[in-house]
């Protein structure tokens, strides 16, 4: 079954500290949990099971793959991604497009790739390598970049598109990321989107941010912003995934602030359900 | 065969043996005696529409109702742990006009969720109790007046009864007997006798007199069991520790985003392990006294790194 049957409506990243607050979320269609915080865990978290129970889909989100790195994928990263794959039937994998360590360096942040015909190929073989290891189909994110390589021959519209067409991969669509890269690097989001292959958007990430300095900064500690819910809707009109989801990872709002972000992403959902009646 | 020939090992093997024996008979026998006493009665979990204080209750008696209610105040500001003596026992500083704020709250904010008229007045009255008596003393001295607040904890018990989760008042005195009766046959049927023949042939007993201690140290404690759960009084439990998973993992991460009827809630259906999560650092200090003023503040530092592990993709453009 392909992901974007699979995953529907409104989805958030599970973190302990809004696991009560998604526990009471009775419209909640998926959840995403960070590998990377799970790796330890030999049995399922019993909250996380509980939510299995209600029949929420659970996909699976990594950070440390590296597949824009100039190494192959480390296979015992994948081994770990796998188990956690089985253990929480996870529907399927997201990784970023972007590199995290070199020369035996871990960076610690999400670093952009060079885009050009080279590294295209480098990342191909890095995204192949892995999805044919990993027991769920592996869906890759666009991220936020404050900088951009010297001498690269492609956008990361047309990048992105290349790597889709030459992978079996679906594509996590960042609107915050997307958002977040038109205002620092100056282009038309609207533009991004059209040039994208969004038949193949398994589902979509949304979270808050602030501008400091001129630079606006992909927080996921701030409420969602409107223009990025604008952007959200837009996506939704062009015909991206009907699967959205909230990332929060800093500042953990209370209850109603929490509903309130959910409700506002399940109202932009509806009006695009509506709009295609 | 008589057991007065038995010696040595053996004999303490046939007193463990009595132990298992009458406390697995009395077991079954009390639920027996519960189920009759339930009549049936089905707990339905979504329509009891309890305050969290019930719930307390029924989880952990009036000692567990009590201190989610002091849990509750210390939440809201109502109350604070005073300070002042950095290794003795905390006490209670109440607000100066702590009524005027609790109706104020009241007033404001939304009553605990699924609680009926009646179950959140008896949480107001125990608040109001509360307000009225704690200022100044220790938990051990909050507990010691209990019977302040008997006719609260009496309402709590007949809901609580009513709705087929605890046994009535003669069945429990009856499972309380039970208990009681099986933990001192042991040391009267064997213990006791073979202490008082060794006056005479002045063989070591020590181990048996560990045991026979442990019997009678069994029996005081079962003499101040509290309310008897129904099997439905079970269920309703267990059903709401499975609702609750994520309310638990939330306070359990130190997270400072829950509310003080949520804090509660889990503190009344997980219990006092709780205390010991980051989530509860301020009520910890109270209800568990620092032993100096250094660890006090390590445990405080352990709360806000809780709160930091949610995700590493936060600002780095995941």
């Amino acid at each position: 079954m392909k992901i974007d049957k699979i995953l529907s409506g409104c989805g958030v990243g599970w973190r302990p500290q809004l696991a009560m607050h998604i526990e009471r979320r009775s419209d909640l269609k998926f959840i995403e949990v960070l590998a990377d915080n799970h790796f330890m865990e030999t049995i399922g978290h019993p909250a996380i099971e509980t939510l299995q129970k209600r029949g929420i889909k659970i996909a699976l989100h990594a950070v440390g793959l590296s597949l824009g790195g100039s190494s192959l994928p480390d296979c015992a990263y994948i081994d770990n991604l796998n188990r956690l794959i089985d253990l929480y039937g996870a529907v399927c994998i997201s990784e970023h497009l972007a590199f995290v360590r070199g020369g035996g360096l871990e960076s610690g942040h999400l670093l952009p790739v060079k885009r050009d015909e080279h590294t295209l190929k480098v990342v191909v073989e890095n995204i192949n390598f892995a999805s044919q290891r990993l027991n769920a189909p592996l869906v890759l994110e666009n991220i936020a970049s404050y900088l951009t390589w010297p001498d690269e021959t492609m956008d990361e519209a047309e990048f992105l598109s290349r790597v889709l067409a030459e992978t079996d991969c679906r594509l996590l669509l960042d609107i915050s990321n997307l958002y977040t890269n038109s205002i620092n690097l100056g282009f038309s989001p609207d533009e991004f989107l059209d040039r994208l292959p969004l038949s193949k958007v398994a589902y979509m990430h949304i979270a808050g941010g602030e501008k400091r300095k001129g630079i606006y900064h992909d927080t996921h500690a701030h409420a969602l912003g409107e223009a990025v819910l604008d952007l959200l809707s837009t996506a939704l009109s062009k015909g991206c995934s009907e699967a959205v989801l909230l990332e929060r990872d800093d500042l953990f709002p209370d209850l109603s602030e929490f509903n309130q972000e959910m409700d506002r992403i399940s109202r932009a959902l509806s009006s695009r359900s509506f709009a295609n009646v | 065969m008589n057991p007065f020939e038995i010696h040595g090992p053996q004999f303490l093997l046939l007193y463990l043996a009595a132990m298992v024996v009458f406390g697995v008979g009395a077991a079954i026998v009390k639920s027996i005696l519960i189920a009759g006493a339930a009549g049936g009665a089905r707990a339905d979990s979504k329509n009891l529409r309890l305050h969290p204080y019930e719930i307390a209750y029924l989880n952990g008696g009036e000692t567990l109702a009590l201190q989610s209610a002091v849990g509750y105040m210390l939440h809201r500001n109502i109350f604070s742990s005073d300070d002042s003596n950095s290794t003795g026992p905390r006490r209670i500083k109440a607000e100066s006009n702590p009524h005027e704020k609790l109706v104020a709250i009241n007033e404001i904010e939304s009553p605990p969720d699924n609680t009926d008229e009646a179950g959140i007045q008896i949480g107001q009255d125990l608040e109001f109790r509360l307000a009225a008596d704690a200022h100044g003393r220790t938990w051990t001295e909050v507990l010691g007046r209990k019977g302040r607040y008997k006719d609260i904890f009496e309402r709590m018990r007949v809901r609580l009864m009513k709705r087929g989760l605890i046994a009535d008042k003669g069945c429990e005195s009856l499972c309380r007997l039970l208990t009681v009766g099986a933990a001192l046959i042991p040391p009267f049927l064997l213990g006791l006798p073979r202490i008082v023949e060794t006056f005479f042939t002045h063989r070591p007993v020590t181990f048996l007199v560990l045991l026979v201690l442990l019997s009678f140290v069994h029996a005081i404690f079962s003499c101040f069991q509290g309310a008897v759960r129904t099997g439905a009084g079970n269920k309703f439990l267990s059903d709401l520790k499975d609702q609750n998973r994520g309310l638990y993992t939330t306070v359990s991460s130190g997270s400072s985003n829950v509310g003080a009827n949520d804090m509660v809630l889990s503190l009344a259906v997980f219990g006092t392990t709780l205390i010991m999560a980051p989530g509860f650092f301020m009520f910890k200090e109270y209800f568990i006294p620092p032993v100096s003023s250094s660890s006090s503040g390590s445990c405080s530092s352990c709360g806000s790194c809780g709160g930091g592990c949610g995700g590493g993709c936060g600002g780095c453009g995941g």
